[in-house]
């Protein structure tokens, strides 16, 4: 998995390229702990992100709480839509 | 693309076979043990009178062997099957069905003398052989339920615990029997007391048993709506019920036939072969065995990668044993024959040329108890009852009697022809089984079913790396086959089992095994891990945050998940409705 990150004053954005599985998760907590401390919002960016496991959700939910629910998913998949539906986590992410 | 490997099967088969062999060696070894204390103690009479008695011991334990080998399958395929409660209705069933058996055979002692006439006749071992058969009528429920018990406990996931059964009711058996035999006037039914004796002792070990956790068949009411699983024991008993019938009508005939021909003194000729019969079985019965016990789950689950592998090193295993045995009894035949008794003269002279000949029909008996004992564990019960009958009665007794016929006229040994009858019936079983199966079902002797639903079948290391290729595998092979969304629910599912098996699943997680199938319904996920015992049902969610755990997305995204501990495995499938 690659991540594409851009960081516009306080918001950034990350683009997820690829499988964010077991193996790939730490990679993202990595970028998280990585961000500055004035950045307040992300964007992560699904478009590219082929498959989510449970070790990618609960990244999601990091980045969730980090942010203080400054989080927004945008471009998910159907494939991946449907496991936030199925998890709930769509009535808890700002998801677009 | 990942593959599946005989790992966890040839890990399971290794820890059945321990408890296995040593069952059978202990049961075995208690009956020719017995043997030997009577010929050496009471002498070749008595031991004699045993071998005749030892007739109804076989009728006795015909329910108990039908039932509980036939029930332990049946169980087994059941749980395979993921059907808990249909086992446990089949368990309890069985069980009452040998109580009340062997109350009937218990009323059966008061016609002892009249059942020692049918099967001896009226001469000077009549008296010792009546003896013998009330005290086996008398002992007929703790037979019963012992043999049964055995089976159960080692198909429910606690194969030490019937080993422990076995050994423990031997040793007590022949402490008893050296007490009974040498310091009281018992005389032969001292033998059948000690074997009654041992099995009652040994009932200790039922309560570790009711105590385990891993135990997955209960008692339940036995008579209510449970005929149809009882139905199932019974017709999946009835080539063990068939073998012990088959054996008895063997022992009968081929005694009429040895005396008639040979005289008196050769019964114990044959009495030797047929024990030494036993020692074979001491091994070779407790590897094959374990194709009842880890065959019935694992054709249950419809493994049938799983049923090749275990066939192919059980049988592997069975004829090592057996080049080793052949070499010793042919080495040491003098010594084997002594050990019964035999003294040197022309008793023993006559004992090692038909032992010498007899261990050559070895070989096909291996052949026949195996495949016997794997059509009965794979619901071919007609092709197993075939090979009973001919093994014992059709192909062996005209053989028998065709051989002393010829033997007399030729003026030859008569108890060299019918160690001859052996091998060649032997040898004649296994040419029409193989030509049956060839010709009439044009198929390989294992004849295993092309599953009809698409599979997918897979082991993998108990590694994370190993562990993400599991999506991967899955989402490449449901592409074109099922919806995409429903293919990355499984997909997800199958990683998350994966990754909870090599996180807490400890050190015995040495591999992983994965099967997908496809029906017309549903998508199953099966995985299946050596581990410490985790049901994913049990767990609860314990926290109301914003949080996310492996088993609870499993339980989201999936409709059902069903867990079973089966051959001391974590057997857990998931299934998705299409």
């Amino acid at each position: 998995m690659t991540i594409e990150k851009t960081i516009n004053g306080t918001e950034a954005v990350f683009k997820l390229n690829g499988w964010l599985d077991t193996q790939t998760s730490p990679q993202l907590g990595r970028a998280l702990d990585e961000l500055d401390g004035d950045v307040t919002s992300l964007v992560l960016d699904l478009e590219t992100l082929e498959y989510i496991s449970s070790a990618g959700l609960r990244q999601v939910v990091a980045a969730h709480k980090k942010m203080n629910g400054e989080l927004t998913v945008i471009n998910v998949s159907a494939e991946i839509l449907d496991v936030f539906k199925m998890t709930g986590f769509d009535k808890k992410l700002n998801i677009k | 693309m990942l593959k599946r490997n005989e790992q966890l099967i040839k890990t399971k088969l290794l820890q059945y076979l321990f408890p296995s062999v040593m069952m059978t060696l202990a049961l075995q070894v208690g009956n020719i043990v017995d043997t030997m204390l009577v010929g050496n103690i009471l002498g070749t009479d008595a031991m004699s009178a045993v071998q005749i008695g030892g007739t109804i011991l076989l009728f006795i334990q015909m329910p108990g062997y039908m039932l509980g080998i036939g029930g332990s399958i049946a169980a087994g395929n059941l749980l395979g099957k993921r059907d808990r409660e249909g086992a446990s209705k089949l368990f309890s069933a069985t069980i009452a069905a040998t109580i009340i058996s062997g109350i009937v055979f218990m009323l059966m002692s008061l016609f002892s003398r009249q059942f020692a006439l049918l099967l001896a006749g009226s001469n000077s071992l009549t008296k010792d052989v009546a003896g013998v058969i009330r005290v086996t009528f008398i002992g007929a429920p703790v037979i019963g339920i012992a043999l049964q018990m055995m089976n159960y406990m080692a198909v429910d996931n606690n194969p030490s615990l019937a080993t422990w059964y076995v050994v423990l009711s031997n040793i007590v058996n022949l402490i008893a029997d050296y007490l009974l035999l040498k310091y009281t006037p018992l005389g032969t039914a001292g033998a059948v007391w000690s074997t009654i004796i041992g099995y009652t002792a040994a009932l200790v070990v039922l309560i570790p048993y009711i105590r385990s956790p891993k135990r997955m068949l209960s008692l339940v009411n036995p008579f209510g709506g449970t005929m149809g699983v009882f139905r199932l024991a019974v017709i999946t008993g009835v080539p063990s019920l068939l073998s012990i019938l088959c054996e008895m009508i063997r022992n009968w005939a081929m005694n009429i036939i040895i005396i008639r021909s040979a005289g008196e003194s050769a019964v114990a000729v044959y009495t030797v072969c047929l024990n030494l019969v036993m020692i074979c079985e001491l091994f070779l019965g407790g590897i094959i065995g374990t194709m009842g016990t880890i065959g019935g789950v694992v054709y249950g689950e419809k493994d049938y990668f799983g049923m090749r592998s275990l066939s192919k090193n059980i049988a592997a295993y069975s004829y090592i044993m057996l080049g080793v045995l052949m070499a010793l009894l042919l080495i040491f035949t003098r010594q084997a024959a002594a050990m019964f008794g035999i003294r040197d003269g022309e008793l023993m002279d006559m004992t090692i040329t038909a032992l010498r000949i007899f261990v050559f029909c070895l070989p096909f008996y291996v052949f026949s108890r195996f495949m016997s004992i794997y059509y009965q564990t794979t619901e071919k019960t007609g092709l197993s009852n075939l090979i009973t009958v001919l093994v014992y009665c059709v192909a062996l007794l005209p053989c028998a009697v065709i051989a002393v016929v010829i033997a007399k006229a030729m003026g030859w040994s008569c108890i060299n022809a019918v160690m001859a009858a052996f091998i060649i019936g032997q040898g004649l079983t296994a040419v029409i089984v193989i030509l049956i199966v060839r010709l009439r079902y044009r198929s390989d002797l294992l004849m295993l079913p092309e599953n009809d639903e698409e599979v997918l079948d897979f082991s993998v290391k108990p590694e994370i790396g190993e562990a993400v290729k599991v999506p991967r595998e899955i989402k490449q092979f449901c592409k074109g086959r099922i919806d995409a969304a429903k293919a990355n629910q499984i997909a997800v599912a199958a990683e998350e089992m994966t990754v909870n098996i090599i996180k807490h699943g400890g050190r015995d997680v040495q591999s992983i095994d994965i099967m997908l199938c496809i029906t017309d319904d549903t998508v199953m996920l099966r995985t299946r891990d050596a581990g410490i015992p985790f049901d994913p049902t049990d767990y609860t969610i314990d926290h109301e945050d914003f949080e996310i755990g492996g088993i609870e997305v499993i339980k989201s995204i999936t409709d059902r998940i069903i867990y079973m501990r089966m051959l001391d495995f974590n057997n857990t499938t998931i299934e998705i409705d299409k």
